[in-house]
């Protein structure tokens, strides 16, 4: 597919928010045509909408998709033979797993994003880099999770990889020994899955008296606070207990989806989400659907250059965030920022249908 | 004794100890007196007044309301002679909270036994209702009742409701196709029947033209029932409307159109609390997957408290329904385009434009392949003694033929 890849070349996080808005509404309106023409699901609801896609709309009407949709269609903008791998969330089994259809040239756009973004907060040498996984979670190359994509992703980005967990979700401490001894004194990359690293990493190291001697740890971790909240855990007590047991300086967060790998939101020192050049956020009131002012918490919408492959440039998550300002973070990076406030809840049934079924079927999961 | 359920009327007879009384006659003073008491309590409770479907409950209990069902009754019996079943067992949909008594009431009125399930999962106006019948059948003026009910709860057990199936002469299954389905396989006595309430849907019926030359505060008036019957619980009941079909010209549907939207839209900003964000990601999500599946057009709402589609093409169902408010709406011609739409899903048509006359007179005319009632705007809800096609009191009740 033959896409503008020019905003590789733009500062990353040194665009002043009116001159990235404009470039953001051509390319996302030059995605809107492409995905209309060549998705024609895609193409069908936006002539249900009744939006001319030959137009550029502002930021605020770009139209939207509500990201379940790809749990629900395949949503493709090339032909089969042009279908380089899918990635699928990682969901629980009981749900439907999101498929998202990536061409070798989103792909590679994936990893570019990626790639410019962490080295913002990275540097740009190659870091040693443990992995807080298991090595099982990418056996699979054609068609793996969005974890998947996420070690793969960031492997790229780092140098002497090693797992910190095997395939039984055991910590291998040996391994990490091993690492932390080859690299005493060095700068070092740790990433993970938010609930594994603190499950599976943090709780195995609590549980041995050997400290790792990792003097310079950066932790990039992702997936969302939902599962340590509800063992009260917050991002505060998170950091301290990495810092404790493994000797990790920095640990930065990121808001991502698998519908738009690549173009992920990290969180700076100050606690703020970031958009990069080629990225933005909104946040809609559901009821009026009307963009929000910051301060105010409502669903994220977010928009990404990065999806050629498929209609996934502007996305309605089921996210609650609020956005904290633009161009004004004292970090200095430039975009809009943002917070995470987790999942939009999910109301009971109602209705006069099927609720001894929906009974039954709790129960049944109960014992699953 | 342990029993494998929760009986919520304390000193409950067990199932198989039900049969030691016997029926009642049909509307035995007894259990009239009965009706009538709950229908005062409710009434006066403070905590039940908080809940319109309980009051709504209540009114339908009064002595007054009991004698018209009476004499509707007797009209429509005839001379056919009617003597209860003998024990009924009701299975209650978890969500509508106040359906298991009127099952239960026009079962006691009737002269049966009752055994009645009621979901698992509670409600506040179920616990208020709950608090009340336990307190009437406590009182000993109530004992003739009491002697002959069995209100329970428990989770979902085939040996338990096998061993309610097997006391009963009627079963009775509220809840749609999936509950149904699961209590089929139960087995009953050879002389019991049952009667079983599936998934249905309803849709809105206006004549455009009619529409159009209503006044200013009859088309207010309207809307607000139309928001009633829509809005009431989320637009999850059977009897709410999730298809607006208009009858009339192109030109006279387009005026009527415009004109009813946002007259309606007035009501839901007046009256309309706001839905959980997820509802209305469900709704988009709907919209979507029905403008990939179906050729239709978005139209602009005030909100996304109202969602609507138009098709050209008429249909009656709605695939990828959420309710809180989504409406597909297309056009027919003549109220004939109508026939060949229905099927046995659909429930309530409520309509505007019409009169009960014209569509006695489209019932009459052919048989018809679905529809269980029309009833006008506002009155969808109304609980009535014949229920998706099933005169209840007759269901209740078995004839004795002299000759």
């Amino acid at each position: 597919m033959d896409v503008d890849r020019s905003c590789f070349d733009w500062p990353v996080f040194g665009l002043a928010d009116a001159d990235k808005r404009g470039r953001l509404e051509r390319g996302l309106g030059e995605l809107t045509r492409l995905h209309a023409r060549n998705c024609e699901p895609y193409g069908r609801i936006v002539q249900a909408l009744g939006v001319d896609p030959m137009r550029d709309y502002g930021l605020e009407a770009v139209p939207l998709l509500p990201v379940r949709l790809f749990k629900q269609y395949e949503l493709k903008s090339v032909p089969d033979t042009a279908v380089f791998k899918v990635l699928t969330s990682s969901g629980t089994s009981s749900q439907q797993l999101s498929r998202v259809v990536l061409d070798r040239d989103t792909a590679q756009a994936q990893t570019r994003a990626l790639v410019l973004i962490l080295q913002d907060f990275l540097g740009k040498a190659r870091l040693p880099m443990l992995i807080l996984d298991h090595p099982g979670v990418i056996k699979d190359r054609r068609s793996y999770s969005a974890r998947g994509a996420g070690i793969l992703g960031l492997s790229s980005f780092g140098r002497d990889h090693v797992y910190a967990l095997r395939d039984d979700m055991t910590a291998d401490l040996e391994a990490v020994a091993a690492f932390a001894e080859r690299h005493r004194g060095q700068r070092v990359l740790l990433f993970g899955f938010t609930f594994m690293v603190w499950k599976y990493f943090v709780g195995a190291l609590r549980r041995t008296p050997l400290r790792t001697p990792l003097s310079d740890a950066i932790l990039i971790h992702s997936g969302g606070w939902k599962k340590l909240q509800d063992e009260a855990v917050d991002a505060a007590t998170f950091g301290r207990a990495l810092e404790e047991f493994a000797g990790v300086s920095r640990v930065h967060n990121f808001y991502g989806m698998v519908e738009q790998v690549g173009s992920i939101f990290v969180e700076c020192e100050h606690g703020r989400l970031h958009t990069p050049a080629f990225a933005d956020v909104l946040i809609r009131d559901a009821r009026s659907g009307l963009t929000l002012p910051p301060g105010q918490t409502g669903l994220i919408q977010a928009l990404s250059l990065l999806p050629a492959s498929y209609p996934g440039h502007s996305l309605l998550t089921e996210d609650l965030g609020e956005w904290t300002g633009v161009d004004d973070c004292p970090c200095g990076r430039l975009g809009r920022t943002f917070k995470v406030h987790g999942r939009a809840a999910r109301t009971e049934l109602r209705g006069c249908s099927d609720t001894h079924a929906a009974a039954v079927e709790q129960v049944a999961g109960a014992s699953a | 004794m342990s029993e494998p359920y929760e009986a919520l009327v304390p000193g409950s007879p067990a199932p198989e100890l039900l049969r030691a009384a016997a029926p009642l006659r049909p509307f035995a003073p007894e259990a009239c007196a009965f009706l009538e008491a709950l229908s005062d309590l409710l009434l006066q409770q403070r905590s039940a007044r908080a809940y319109a479907e309980l009051t709504a409950l209540a009114y339908w209990m009064r002595r007054a309301s009991i004698r018209r069902l009476q004499a509707d009754c007797a009209a429509r019996q005839g001379t056919a002679l009617l003597l209860a079943r003998g024990t009924v067992f009701h299975i209650a949909p978890a969500n509508v909270d106040t359906i298991f008594v009127y099952s239960w009431a026009l079962s006691l009125l009737t002269g049966n036994r009752n055994i009645v399930r009621l979901s698992s999962r509670s409600s506040p106006q179920t616990e208020v209702l709950l608090d009340a019948i336990a307190a009437l059948l406590g009182d000993a003026a109530h004992r003739t009742v009491g002697e002959r009910t069995l209100l329970l709860r428990y989770a979902p057990d085939d040996a338990l409701t096998g061993r309610l199936s097997a006391q009963c002469d009627a079963r009775i299954v509220w809840g749609g196709d999936a509950t149904v389905a699961e209590i089929r396989r139960i087995p009953l006595p050879a002389t019991a029947i049952e009667v079983a309430f599936a998934d249905k849907q309803s849709i809105a019926l206006v004549d455009a033209a009619r529409w159009n030359g209503f006044d200013q505060a009859r088309r207010d008036g309207l809307a607000e029932s139309f928001y009633t019957d829509a809005y009431w619980f989320g637009q999850m009941a059977c009897s709410s409307p999730r298809v607006v079909l208009w009858l009339g010209t192109a030109e006279a549907t387009a005026q009527a159109r415009a004109d009813f939207w946002p007259r309606v839209e007035r009501v839901i900003a007046r009256r309309q609390e706001r839905f959980s964000d997820i509802d209305y990601v469900d709704k988009l999500v709907a919209a979507d997957s029905l403008a990939i599946e179906l050729p239709v057009r978005i139209e602009a709402s005030a909100n996304n408290d109202l969602t609507r589609l138009w098709v050209d093409r008429p249909g009656l169902r709605v695939p990828h329904f959420c309710g809180a408010g989504l409406f597909l709406e297309s056009r027919i011609a003549a109220l004939d385009e109508l026939r060949p739409l229905l099927d046995r899903k659909l429930q309530t048509v409520c309509y505007a434009g019409l009169d009960s006359d014209e569509l006695r007179a489209f019932v009459a005319a052919a048989p018809l392949a679905g529809v269980d009632r029309f009833v006008p705007f506002g009155r969808a809800l109304e609980f009535a003694p014949v229920w998706d096609g099933f005169d209840l009191m007759r269901v209740f009740a078995r004839e004795v033929t002299v000759i």
